[in-house]
């Protein structure tokens, strides 16, 4: 009877993990129409970008995915597009590998921003949200004398380009330092990963299990499944940007279908319908193939933290890069070897049995319902 | 006309109404008690009208005009299965279907043993019924027509052939089935509803479809009475279907209130009701339907108010109490649905009846639609449909009633989610719509996506079970479809909150016009015209003897031809006349008026007064003029007018004018101080006692008598006696004209503009060779118009998109504007890429004429119809078209009116395909100007489509298994002796 109820639960989830992916493409779906109906409105890349601006009046909005502001103000922008405005030109670009350079030349560092170039020069520029009717100020930023409003404000409303920012950052600095910041950065990316909350409960209540069934894992196992955990994270990274790269709606249907997994398992598991632990006891691969589809889990909870940490893998190549990844992996798989010795040293027993490791359980899960949730709102931009 | 019957005898009309002969018989009969000799006359009855049917098509097909229905809506040169289409275009050929299907779909009482003199009574009356509405509305009538109208220019396509089919199929199957319930054989009644709700359901679809494909704005759900109508009862059978558990008392009055709107659905199309669909029926063929509709809802209303008090009782209410406190979540799923769909079916059947009951007591009655309808219908229905959702989620997911909880609290935070994502600007689903219906999208794609997987869930478990089991039990099979017929409901709805702001908002379009050879670029689409030409239609139309006298076209293009020929002629002559007899005069006087306002700076007038006026609201009393130097007035910077007035005679036409000269200056001098007399209210006579001679250049006046007004700024001199000399010929002024010149020179002065384009055109000699009066006869009856016009014009194009070839082709159907329903049909073609739609609607090149706006395609249909007709018959052609195109102006105008603006029409039709003529393609709008096209782009309708047929489909394979079923179980009972 238990074996049949472990067994069903798992296609409840799936179909869950597929309505949350379905609603993420449904998102990007609809995103990626706004970007048809702009038709020329957008720059596609940076030799775009510098033909657009080498002669005569044109205004650019500079954009990024991920931006509440930049979705707000964009429908104005892409009106005043279609509409033009007086003799001038209208267009945005969107922050992406091939639009990258014209965003560092021109000292762009947060979205959205609005430049107003004359035959190539800059003449003007705005950070954020404008002030008053938004229309209105974006007309007067367009045709009115650019110079003026170059006057000093506070930027509202601006999201930072976090990746571009680290950029910068790396290439402001000295050269002997960068691989330590890098290695440093990237291993705080993993470590952080691997212990963010909705995903460490998963490691508690696997390791809980691993307890009950008594088992204890050979040195071989301890030393592999810290790297096959570092593996999954990277694999999904890597699928994940060059699935991103083809089809830019994966991206939002996993981030959503993730989402939506956690919250529904952790739900499901505080209303006493069990889920993941048949997860784990009809694995066959035990240990290691659970590590693996930890560093997966891992990755798409804390997406800003592996983007960033790949980011500078993929930045350094063979240089500082290859550090970086071992200290990503480590990272990683530190949390996981930690679990095991544990488990090994029969020292969760003792948490298992007290009255405290229902609590912690439960804690857990509704860690994992919170975790879901924010992963969510976090990724649409909402938080 | 002569030779037209009602209820006419040929060879398509003998078995249908010997068919109701015998059904009308089989009434009196078995309520009299002869049950046996009462079936046999119904079963006989009914074999004759489903025998009848493939005849009555077969008159069809082979165009016999005999069959009055066949020529109204079939034409030389219609296609074969247009002709088939056409056989139940009609209200009265479409009533015939309707009751040879219910005939067919009764065929099953024929192996029930019923003795009851209802379950013969009964269904007899409705296919007498029907039958006799199909007969009033002129299905079996017979005329004398040498050629056929053809067909509504709107249902010249495909679809003609699976909607209505379709439409009628389900209706008739969930009508059959609601008599199936009531007679007791609830085996028979559950798989007849399910059948016809599965195959209306592909009805519904391949209407919305039609709609896409035909009319070009690129939505499929207009909110139209005759949608609505279709919905209410697919909603009906449904909500039927739902009264289970709990509910299950009220299916009686549900499955009533289906058959209900079945009629009601009719009744609808039938009526004023729609403007889109009307077949404007005579009223009583109409209203039996209505009747019908409204007796079956009588006894629902009565079913339900019994199913109540059963419920109110106290044990009724022990029950409900009981149940309640056992309820589980499956439970009250399904009585969240059953109210939800039941409501929703309420709302809908409700604002139809109201509307269909005003119209039948005369009472004009709007439903909402589109805009409107989008703004009543859809926020009051998306609660509901969200609730349906939730409980069907609930009750249809894998582990559903125990973990209904989490699944219930993931669909709210999805939701919430989704919502806030658009309260806060980060996503827009629809960007060009407002906020609350990108609100609205964002609930249903939060919880049809989640109840999407939920369901899905179910399914897999499903099929999981089967593969463990190795083996299918009817009940397995039953949860599979249910489940499946859910889940592809809740994807329908997914698709329509992706693609329903598109479809609908026209804001969405790009519109581009383009001249052969040009381009246009729209969402990474190039679109090039590359060629467009014109080509008549082969086939003909007999508009003489289809189109009726006394109807609006035909009675606005008569009048509108006789107002031109009554005027043009005479006045062409009398103005012929004054050329030729009076030619000085005429040059003089039109010398004259061209130089009105001619500046002549200040003038001065002396004079002894021997009468001075005030003249005051008609009143005058004589002044003392009291000078000794005699009276001076100096005009200031006066101006010469001249003005010609009509002298209209005792029967309202023009006799003839007058021509007034005088002078308008700006200021006035005077040594009576006359302008301190003067005041608008106040007019001044004056009657000089010697004639005084201004002499203005080449003209000069005697001025004997005058009279000055004043409007407060400006000062009027009229010369109210004396003459006027040109180049030594003198004039009495004013000056008297005949009729031709009166009407000379107000048409050189552009007062007349449609007679000045008359003249200048060829018009007027057309019309003064006596061609108008052959045409026109005595009365409207009389019009002489073609019995053999040609169809209609296509305008053929050859589009490259990127790369592609495609032919689209707007047509215009002559018969279509003859009846007054327009005959432009645009084209629309959609190219998919992926599941968006891109959506390309193709439109006539327009042409603006002096007196309105038109298109090319009537005015090059007219230009290449010209020689294949006689002068009569081109006329009367064209006073048709005219009529047919400014129906929209003439409607509700009184004669004169209605009149001037067909008259108008003609002229505008008339000059514009002469030019076409003279010019050729080449110099057609086309080329000059440019044909308009319009781009959308309609993400996800596809999954409408998909989600609408596997729906349809799903419905009818489960009614057919409760039918096999019921057949089974029936011919295993059969060894059982048979309960009386």
């Amino acid at each position: 009877m238990r074996a049949a109820a472990q067994g069903s639960a798992a296609f409840l989830l799936l179909g869950l993990a597929l309505a949350g992916g379905l609603f993420g493409y449904a998102f990007s779906y609809t995103n990626i129409l706004q970007g048809e109906y702009g038709g020329l409105c957008y720059l596609p890349d940076d030799n775009a970008f510098n033909g657009f601006i080498s002669e005569g009046r044109a205004a650019v909005m500079f954009s990024s995915e991920n931006c509440p502001t930049c979705k707000e103000l964009e429908p104005y922008w892409l009106k005043l597009c279609k509409e033009g405005v007086g003799d001038a030109k209208v267009a945005i670009i969107k922050l992406s590998p091939d639009t990258l350079d014209s965003f560092v030349s021109n000292g762009v560092e947060g979205t959205p921003t609005f430049i107003l170039y004359v035959d190539g020069e800059e003449r003007g520029r705005w950070v954020g949200k404008f002030n008053g009717d938004q229309m209105e100020a974006m007309r007067n930023f367009i045709q009115g004398d650019a110079e003026s409003l170059q006057a000093a404000q506070e930027p509202r409303e601006v999201t930072q380009i976090t990746s571009l920012s680290e950029e910068e950052k790396h290439k402001s600095l000295l050269g002997i330092e960068l691989p330590i910041i890098a290695v440093l950065a990237s291993f705080a990316s993993g470590m952080l990963a691997a212990l963010s909350p909705c995903v460490f409960p998963v490691l508690v209540s696997y390791v809980s299990s691993l307890v009950s069934s008594g088992r204890k894992f050979g040195r071989a196992s301890i030393i592999i499944s810290p790297f096959t955990a570092a593996l999954g994270a990277l694999a999904m990274g890597g699928l994940f940007l060059a699935l991103g790269a083809y089809f830019p709606w994966i991206g939002s249907a996993f981030l959503a279908a993730a989402g939506v997994l956690l919250f529904g398992a952790g739900l499901l598991e505080l209303s006493g319908i069990p889920t993941h632990i048949s997860m784990a006891l009809r694995m066959k691969g035990g240990l290691p193939t659970f590590s693996f589809l930890y560093g997966l889990l891992a990755v798409q909870c804390s997406l800003p933290l592996v983007t960033g940490a790949l980011f500078i893998i993929a930045s350094g190549g063979l240089g500082y890069g290859v550090y970086a990844l071992i200290a990503f992996a480590t990272g990683i798989a530190l949390p996981v070897l930690a679990a095991i010795l544990a488990s090994n040293f029969n020292m969760s027993e003792k948490i298992l049995t007290s009255r405290l490791s229902a609590l912690v359980l439960k804690i857990g899960y509704a860690m994992m319902v919170a975790g879901g949730a924010f992963m969510l709102f976090y990724g649409f931009g909402l938080v | 006309m002569a030779g037209e019957s009602l209820v006419g005898i040929h060879y398509a009309t003998i078995l249908p109404l010997a068919g109701l002969g015998l059904l009308a018989l089989a009434i009196p009969l078995s309520l009299a008690g002869w049950t046996a000799r009462a079936r046999q006359a119904m079963l006989a009855g009914m074999a004759l009208v489903i025998l009848g049917w493939p005849i009555y098509v077969y008159a069809y097909i082979s165009l016999d005009y005999r069959l009055e229905e066949v020529a109204k809506t079939t034409n030389e040169g219609l296609p074969l299965y247009l002709r088939i289409g056409a056989s139940w275009s009609s209200g009265g050929s479409s009533l015939y279907l309707f009751s040879a299907l219910l005939s067919l779909f009764f065929i099953p009482l024929v192996r029930r043993n019923k003795e009851s003199k209802l379950s013969i009574a009964v269904p007899s009356a409705i296919l007498a019924l029907v039958l006799v509405s199909a007969l009033l509305q002129d299905a079996f009538a017979t005329g004398n027509h040498l050629g056929g109208l053809g067909i509504n220019p709107i249902l010249k396509n495909f679809w003609i052939i699976p909607h209505p089919l379709t439409t009628f199929a389900g209706y008739t199957l969930i009508l059959a089935g609601s008599i199936y319930f009531f007679l007791k054989e609830q085996n028979l009644a559950k798989g007849f509803i399910v059948t016809g709700w599965g195959v209306l359901t592909l009805g519904l679809i391949l209407g919305g479809l039609w709609s896409y494909d035909t009319f070009g704005w690129g939505g499929y759900w207009a909110w139209d009475p005759v949608e609505t109508s279709q919905l209410s009862v697919w909603l009906a059978a449904a909500a039927a279907i739902h009264m289970m558990g709990p509910l299950a008392r009220f299916k009686p009055a549900f499955v009533s209130v289906a058959a209900s709107s079945v009629f009601l659905a009719l009744y609808v199309t039938r009526s004023g009701v729609s403007p889109l669909h009307s077949f404007a029926a005579q009223d009583v063929a109409a209203v039996m339907l209505l009747a019908m509709s409204v007796l079956f809802l009588a006894i629902g209303i009565g079913l339900a108010a019994s199913a109540v008090e059963e419920s109110l009782n106290l044990r009724g209410l022990a029950n409900a109490v009981r149940s309640l406190r056992r309820a589980n979540a499956s439970l009250a799923s399904i009585i969240v649905a059953g109210v939800a769909v039941s409501l929703t079916s309420f709302i809908i059947y409700a604002s139809l009846f109201t509307a269909s009951v005003l119209t039948a007591m005369g009472v004009e009655a709007r439903l909402p639609t589109f805009a409107e309808g989008a703004r009543f219908y859809n926020p009051l229905l998306t609660p509901i449909a969200v609730a349906g959702v939730v409980a069907s989620t609930i009750y249809y997911s894998h582990l559903g009633s125990r973990a209904w909880k989490p699944i219930l609290l993931t669909m709210a935070m999805v939701t919430t989610l989704s919502v806030m994502a658009v309260v806060k600007g980060v996503w827009r689903p629809s960007p060009l719509s407002d906020l609350s219906t990108n609100i609205l999208i964002a609930v249903l794609l939060g919880v049809s996506t989640v109840g999407l997987g939920a369901i899905f869930s179910g399914v897999i478990a499903d099929f999981a079970t089967i593969f463990r089991r190795r083996r299918i039990g009817p009940s397995t099979i039953r949860i599979v479809f249910t489940r499946l017929i859910h889940f592809t409901m809740i994807f329908i709805l997914f698709g329509v909150a992706i693609s329903g702001s598109y479809a609908f908002n026209n804001l969405y379009g790009e519109k581009f016009v383009l001249k052969p050879g040009e381009s246009a670029e729209f969402a990474g689409l190039t679109i090039k015209l590359v060629e467009a030409d014109y080509e008549l239609y082969s086939g003909y139309v007999d508009l003489k003897s289809n189109l009726s006298p006394s109807s609006a076209t035909v009675t606005g293009a008569w009048l509108g031809l006789r107002l031109l020929n009554n005027t043009v002629p005479s006045i062409v002559s009398d103005i012929r006349l004054s050329a030729g007899n009076e030619a000085q005069k005429l040059e003089d006087v039109w010398s004259l008026a061209e130089r009105d306002n001619t500046p002549v700076g200040d003038v001065e007038i002396r004079g002894e007064p021997i009468l001075v006026q005030a003249v005051e609201q008609g009143t005058s009393r004589t002044l003392d003029a009291g000078l000794e130097e005699g009276l001076l007035i100096r005009l200031l910077d006066a101006r010469l007018t001249v003005s010609t007035i009509p002298r209209i005679g005792q029967d309202g036409t023009v006799r003839g004018g007058t021509m007034n000269i005088g002078l308008l200056a700006s200021g006035i001098e005077s040594n009576m101080a006359l302008e301190d007399l003067l005041s608008p209210d106040t007019s001044l006579r004056i009657v000089l006692g010697n004639p005084y001679v201004l002499d203005l250049g080449l003209i000069s006046l005697r001025v004997s008598e005058f009279q000055l007004f004043t409007d407060g700024d400006r000062y009027l001199l009229g010369v109210s006696g004396g003459e006027v000399s040109i180049d030594g010929r003198e004039y009495g002024v004013p000056i008297p004209l005949s009729r031709g010149e009166y009407y000379y020179i107000a048409i050189q002065r552009g007062d007349l503009p449609l007679l000045k384009n008359v003249l200048d055109s060829g018009f007027a000699d057309l019309l003064s060779s006596g061609l108008g009066s052959r045409t026109l006869g005595e009365s409207p009856a009389d019009l002489r118009l073609p019995y053999r016009a040609p169809e209609g014009i296509a305008l053929n194009l050859k589009l490259e998109i990127n790369g592609e070839v495609y032919t689209p082709r707007v047509r215009f159907d002559a018969n279509g504007e003859a009846i007054g329903i327009h005959g432009l049909v645009i084209d629309v073609m959609s190219i998919r890429r992926g599941l968006t739609d891109i959506y390309i609607t193709i439109r006539a090149p327009p042409a603006t004429g002096n007196f309105g706006e038109y298109h090319e395609l009537i005015v090059a249909y007219l230009a290449e119809s010209k020689d294949k007709l006689s002068p009569e018959e081109y006329l009367g052609l064209l006073a048709i078209m005219s009529s047919g195109i400014k129906i929209g102006s003439i409607q509700g105008l009184p004669p004169a009116q209605a009149a001037s603006v067909v008259a108008q029409g003609m002229v505008d039709l008339y000059i514009m395909s002469e030019e076409y003529a003279e010019k050729g393609e080449l110099g057609s709008r086309v080329w000059e100007e440019g044909i308009p096209i319009e781009v959308k782009i309609i993400p996800g309708v596809v999954i409408v489509w998909v989600g609408g047929i596997l729906l349809g489909v799903l419905g009818v394979l489960m009614g057919l298994m409760y039918l096999a079923y019921s057949l089974k179980s029936n011919r295993e009972s059969r060894g059982q002796t048979l309960s009386l």
